[in-house]
């Protein structure tokens, strides 16, 4: 910018003697007066916005401040990328904790071969020549060790090397430890679920932008599961069974409230997981139920009305049918009426049952029981039940005794829900019933038929197969079942799976509880049976009077005379003495 | 332009820049004050999640069975202890007795 410079004397000459210059003088001073106007102007138009911005600034004001204060709202950030679950009752079951994680990058590392002996001696667990080709690799990015401990952090810092760096994550914890690993199952390196309640409600489970932090609250409950889990954990060794696994449902909305299956793992550690630890048997594994079906079976005779609850079948003979040989564990050879088939467990007398049913009548009320389908629950490890495609007569009478068809030990527990609870069928859930807004159940059985079906277990266990899950105090019915698993070509009549599906108290049922003990065997304390009346059965009476007291049952006196009361009943009824019995709880 | 105003407009403006600045200033210190603050609070954050895990760690049922059994003189409740009102007997008042 010469213009200026060279006006300015030019100004001061002209201001004080208006002396007349024409010629090429007169020209260069008129210049230099537009120059100096122009330039005047631009500066006075750039002192006027300056100005104006200043008034802006300091007097009017444009109304973002508050808004930028907001933005800057931290807890969004700090849940640390992933939402807690917790309990039924508030107890943290899976949260997030800050660690860091350790990386290098090699081009900026001085002496490498230091830097491993260096490292691998503060870092346990991070091999010397594996870090060595990780380093000595061409990439930027090397992971030297996740999720350090404090300690260790402080260690790897102390060493003060170049080109390591620390970048800070978070680590899902699960503080119950083993107690939960297949209801709630675990996440990966990078925070993804991989199995379980994580793998399910991964993605409301996520910390996004736009998603506002809330915790998962599941139907659990810690004490119900602990109680599950320490008393299969002593029947797997008492019968020294190669897995166990138990359920407790809310009989009344389908709740889930403790599930376990053994053997499992710790969701801490990934290293800690074998194919038969990760398998849930609860709800992955479909399993031929045996005798405990008899509780559909002869549900859906009473309801269909083939069968009245004094009537019976002829159980003398075992029925032939191809080449097999329909027979009773513990042949009685009589008539039996439909309580003393079900209490004695007999199969002649379930199988002429299903006959009765029919097999087009049979299969609609396995549908409605929800056996045609995998289970509704909330897990990614539902297994598909195994049903017949041809539907015959023997099919039909093998499914009366709970074989021919596979089901979860989920779908037992969800069906004796409906038989129990007065008929209505809930779908399983390990969501709080409140947040899901009620439960909404489908009837699946009449009144009545429930009614009777309640006493019809509670027989089985005051006077029948069930006997060992008595709990002087609570009513508790039952069905036991025992099932030969299949092998190659036909049946293994050595492994059993042994199962027990019960409810209490059955004047008013609050709880199912479903025990399944695979290839459980005889020991000297149940004179070598491996039956489930020896071990599923009793570890349900167990289970029943710890919880019982917790979910503050109240006990009654009178159980024994009145179970035996309602048997003098329907003997009478079967002997063509008395009416029909009623229920009389 | 008289020069009154302008040297009124160089006051103000003079005053403006100076307000402007020492703003500037308490803007950013107030803005340090955030992030401290916000850290801070971040860091008081996950302190409280660790203690969370650790209470519920704390109270693993197993544990707590255990440190039961140590410490106090009860039993696990049995079914028979749990009752109900009506369980209790009538009560009987001095006018219904004969």
């Amino acid at each position: 910018m010469t213009g200026p410079a060279m006006t300015g004397p030019a100004m001061t000459g002209s201001a004080q003697s208006r002396v007349l210059l024409d010629g090429a003088m007169s020209r260069a001073l008129k210049v230099g007066r537009h120059r100096l106007v122009i330039s005047g102007a631009i500066f006075l138009l750039g002192l006027v916005v300056v100005s104006a911005r200043l008034i802006d600034l300091m007097v009017i004001g444009d109304g973002f401040e508050p808004r930028f204060a907001a933005v800057a709202d931290p807890t969004r950030n700090a849940r640390l990328g992933r939402h807690d679950i917790v309990d039924r009752n508030g107890l943290l079951l899976a949260t997030n904790l800050p660690t860091a994680s350790v990386y290098a990058d090699p081009k900026r590392m001085l002496n490498i071969d230091e830097a491993v002996a260096k490292l691998t001696a503060v870092l346990p667990g991070v091999g010397r020549a594996d870090l060595a080709a990780k380093l000595k690799s061409k990439r930027r990015f090397v992971w030297i060790k996740r999720n350090l401990t404090p300690r260790q952090q402080a260690a790897v810092n102390r060493l003060g090397l170049p080109g390591v760096a620390f970048q800070n994550e978070a680590r899902r914890v699960y503080p119950q430890g083993r107690l939960f690993s297949h209801v709630i199952g675990s996440v990966d390196i990078d925070s993804r679920g991989i199995a379980g309640v994580e793998q399910a409600f991964d993605d409301s489970l996520r910390v996004g932008r736009n998603r506002p932090g809330e915790t998962l609250r599941l139907s659990l409950d810690t004490r119900f599961q602990h109680v599950l889990r320490q008393e299969l954990a002593l029947g797997m060794t008492r019968y020294q069974a190669a897995g166990a696994a138990g359920v407790i449902l809310d009989a009344n909305n389908g709740e889930v409230l403790a599930m376990v299956s053994l053997p499992d793992f710790d969701p801490n550690d990934p290293r800690d997981r074998t194919g038969a630890q990760r398998f849930n048997q609860v709800t992955l594994g479909t399993y031929e139920m045996g005798s405990t079906f008899k509780i559909f079976t002869a549900a859906m005779a009473l309801d269909s009305g083939v069968v009245k609850i004094g009537d019976g079948y002829d159980a003398s003979e075992p029925i032939p049918m191809g080449r097999f040989l329909i027979r009773d564990y513990k042949p009685k050879k009589r008539f039996l009426t439909v309580p003393e088939i079900f209490v004695y467990s007999s199969n002649i007398g379930a199988a002429k049952m299903a006959s009765a049913v029919g097999a087009d009548r049979q299969r609609a009320y396995l549908e409605r029981f929800g056996f045609m389908r995998p289970s509704d629950i909330e897990l990614p490890e539902v297994g598909s039940p195994q049903t017949p495609d041809r539907w015959g007569e023997l099919t039909t009478m093998t499914i009366g005794y709970g074989h021919g068809i596979a089901v979860s030990l989920l779908q037992v527990a969800s069906a004796t829900a409906a038989v129990i609870n007065s008929g209505v069928f809930y779908a399983p859930t390990l969501l709080s019933r409140e947040r899901l807004g009620g439960a909404i159940g489908r009837r699946v059985i009449s009144v009545r038929t429930s009614e009777q079906m309640r006493l019809l277990m509670r027989l089985n266990v005051a006077e029948g197969t069930g006997k060992k899950a008595e709990v002087p105090g609570y009513r508790i019915g039952g069905k036991t079942g025992s099932a030969d698993k299949p092998g190659k070509g036909g049946y293994r009549s050595r492994a059993l799976l042994s199962s027990f599906a019960a409810a209490f108290p059955m004047d008013g049922p609050r709880y199912v509880v479903a025990v399944m003990y695979d290839e459980p065997q005889g020991t000297k304390e149940t004179f070598n049976y491996a039956t489930a009346g020896w071990n599923a059965a009793p570890t349900t009476g167990r289970i029943i009077a710890r919880i019982g007291p917790m979910a503050g049952i109240v006990a009654v006196d009178d159980t024994d005379q009145e179970a035996r009361g309602l048997l003098v009943k329907i003997a009478d009824h079967a002997a063509g003495k008395g009416k029909e019995p009623g229920v009389a709880f | 332009m008289k020069p009154v105003s302008v040297v009124l407009w160089i006051v103000i403006v003079g005053a403006m820049t100076t307000g402007l600045f020492q703003l500037k200033y308490a803007v950013q210190s107030s803005e340090d004050e955030l992030a401290r603050l916000n850290r801070e609070l971040i860091a008081t954050e996950e302190a409280v999640q660790v203690l969370h895990a650790e209470w519920s760690y704390l109270n693993r049922p197993e544990r707590l069975v255990g440190l039961a059994a140590r410490y106090l003189d009860l039993e696990p409740m049995a079914p028979k202890q749990i009752g109900s009102l009506n369980m209790t007997a009538p009560r009987v008042s001095r006018e219904s007795q004969p």
